[in-house]
């Protein structure tokens, strides 16, 4: 009897090992793929410096990396504030109501809008109802319609998971229910709540469909776009990709695949400096909350 | 009940008619209402339908330390947590009667629940300080009331480490984190925190049931060297510790209807020598609870 237990224990072990080492190989296999088909273009000074250009060959990607980083940084402004106050909402003031029911749904089913059908709904109230054109500050809006439910969650979980103790403890010393929210509950949920933006803001460089409409220029425009306005058109990097992949011209563009591997394997070197970067960063400010 | 009725609604009023005044008094002694720094009157309290305490007389005289024992579910928490009104976070609760600190009804309309808590502290089953500095856990309560110089500050947090009998062994890490102490170094952080703000009263829920023996008898010593200069107030599991600390005890039980009820209160060694309610000495001597 024990060995038959120990033979089936052994085989679901073997089984597990054998789906993580696919899992791994999968991962690997497609990094590498990637960094060696992009390997050329990333070595090329030129690709970091030059300007895109659907029309003829030698495209770089200076002004997309520039504007990635822009988007990024300006749909988190609106992200974190209206998250964080939609989760502290949630999980400190909002009961138990069916108004409470209606709103946790009507983020939840946010959360599950394709995110082609959110640039759609970008295009149309903040390009077309305003009468203005794609913009940085068009895609960062649409960006936050993508991230605001998980930054609500999050927000949410990590108030929850604090321990009641912390609540009645400051309540108790006569601090108001917003006193204990700033003082004590929020310096408490810290390192959950940088890890939740960090997450938020990785999938920001890879969303391309809700910015197509709302804030690429399709690299038809050959200025390079380092301006600094809200208002001005840029492409990210995964909306480059996506564009040079499908509109180039090949008789004009003949290194439109090649460029396009570069971008590919830029955005994953990216993605993975910004999210040790990042993780660095939140285990910095958790050390210095504990020892302040 | 929905939230936006127990919102909408004070807390302190019952929508549920009081009974009568009980036609015999309550075991409530003459001589404790005289010197009671905060006395309850008629004090009951319900968790949605369910009425959890009936009918509680019960006087605290100033400066003693009052244990309040018997076994679980007899409402001795929530007659505790209702002096400071820490149970109006619950949905669906709801007390009756009066509360009366000095005479201001805390259960009243008019009481300043943030300003009450000032002149109420409160201990907690467990240790529960900020993940803060130790100097920051205790100067909490002192900067929720606003601004003071630096020296006066340091001055009173120090004073009130000192008399939880914390500050020889914290004073060289102040600003560590407060989360590297011991369960029992925690938990008299705590106290120093309570006592930094000048309680008049401080109510103790269990405050060593987390702690091992030697933590609990420090706690103990500084519940008698606190006596006189604060009014203590200590829910209770266990009895010798009531007998060994309190001045005055008071034994609730679950009576009719599953509602807890105060069965008989007064000098604790009467109380544990010569109980005058036979329920109250088959509790003590172990035949049940």
């Amino acid at each position: 009897m024990t060995r038959r237990l120990r033979i089936q224990d052994r085989i679901a072990i073997g089984a597990l090992r054998g789906m993580v080492v696919v899992l791994l190989a999968l991962l690997v296999w497609m990094v590498v793929f990637l960094l060696v088909q992009g390997w050329s273009e990333l070595t090329r000074l030129a690709f970091y410096s030059s300007p895109p250009n659907i029309a003829g060959p030698g495209s770089g990607v200076g002004p997309q990396l520039f504007n990635t980083v822009y988007v990024l940084v300006l749909s988190m402004l609106f992200t974190v504030p209206l998250g964080l106050a939609g989760g502290i909402y949630f999980a400190e003031y909002a009961g138990t109501g069916r108004f409470t029911n209606l709103l946790r749904r009507a983020s939840e089913t946010l959360a599950t809008l394709p995110s082609i059908v959110v640039g759609l709904f970008g295009y149309a109230l903040f390009v077309q109802a305003t009468h203005s054109h794609p913009s940085r500050l068009a895609a960062a809006l649409s960006l936050t319609v993508i991230n605001l439910p998980y930054m609500v969650r999050v927000s949410e979980d990590a108030l929850r998971a604090l321990p009641e103790g912390l609540r009645e403890g400051s309540l108790a010393l006569g601090a108001t229910r917003s006193q204990t929210i700033a003082r004590v509950l929020l310096p408490a949920a810290m390192p959950a709540l940088i890890t939740g933006v960090i997450l938020a803001a990785g999938r920001v460089f890879g969303e391309a469909a809700a910015i197509l409409f709302t804030g690429s220029n399709f690299a038809l425009t050959a200025h390079s776009n380092y301006s600094l306005s809200p208002l001005d058109s840029g492409d990210t990097l995964a909306v480059d990709l996506y564009v040079f992949r499908t509109q180039a011209e090949p008789s004009a563009v003949p290194d439109a695949r090649q460029y396009a591997d570069g971008v590919a394997a830029l955005l994953i070197v990216v993605v993975l400096l910004f999210n040790v970067g990042a993780r660095a960063l939140g285990r910095v400010a958790v050390r210095r909350g504990r020892h302040k | 009940m929905t939230i936006a009725d127990s919102r909408t609604r004070p807390l302190a009023l019952s929508p549920v008619p009081l009974p009568s005044p009980a036609p015999e008094p309550g075991p409530t002694d003459l001589a404790a209402a005289a010197e009671a720094k905060l006395s309850m009157r008629g004090f009951h309290a319900w968790y949605g339908d369910h009425l959890a305490v009936r009918n509680v007389d019960l006087d605290f005289v100033a400066g003693d330390i009052t244990a309040i024992i018997g076994p679980s579910g007899c409402g001795k928490s929530t007659v505790l947590r209702s002096i400071n009104r820490m149970n109006d976070m619950i949905d669906g609760f709801r007390a009756g009667g009066s509360i009366v600190l000095d005479g201001d009804d805390l259960l009243g309309p008019q009481c300043d629940v943030i300003a009450m808590r000032r002149r109420v502290g409160m201990l907690f089953q467990r240790p529960n300080p900020f993940p803060t500095s130790i100097f920051d856990n205790v100067a909490y309560g002192l900067r929720l009331a606003g601004r003071l110089p630096k020296p006066r500050l340091t001055e009173i947090v120090e004073n009130a480490l000192d008399r939880a009998a914390l500050l020889d062994e914290v004073k060289d890490r102040m600003h560590k984190s407060a989360l590297g102490l011991s369960g029992g170094q925690q938990q008299r952080l705590c106290l120093a925190r309570a006592l930094a703000v000048d309680p008049q009263v401080i109510l103790m829920d269990e405050p060593c049931s987390a702690l091992d023996p030697i933590a609990t008898l420090r706690i103990e010593d500084l519940m008698r060297e606190l006596r006189g200069s604060v009014t203590q107030i200590i829910v209770t599991h266990n009895m010798q510790q009531a007998a060994r600390v309190s001045d005055r005890t008071a034994f609730m039980l679950m009576g009719e209807g599953r509602a807890g009820e105060l069965v008989e209160v007064g000098p604790t060694i009467e109380v544990f020598r010569n109980p005058r309610d036979r329920r109250t000495e088959d509790y003590i001597t172990g035949r049940f609870g």
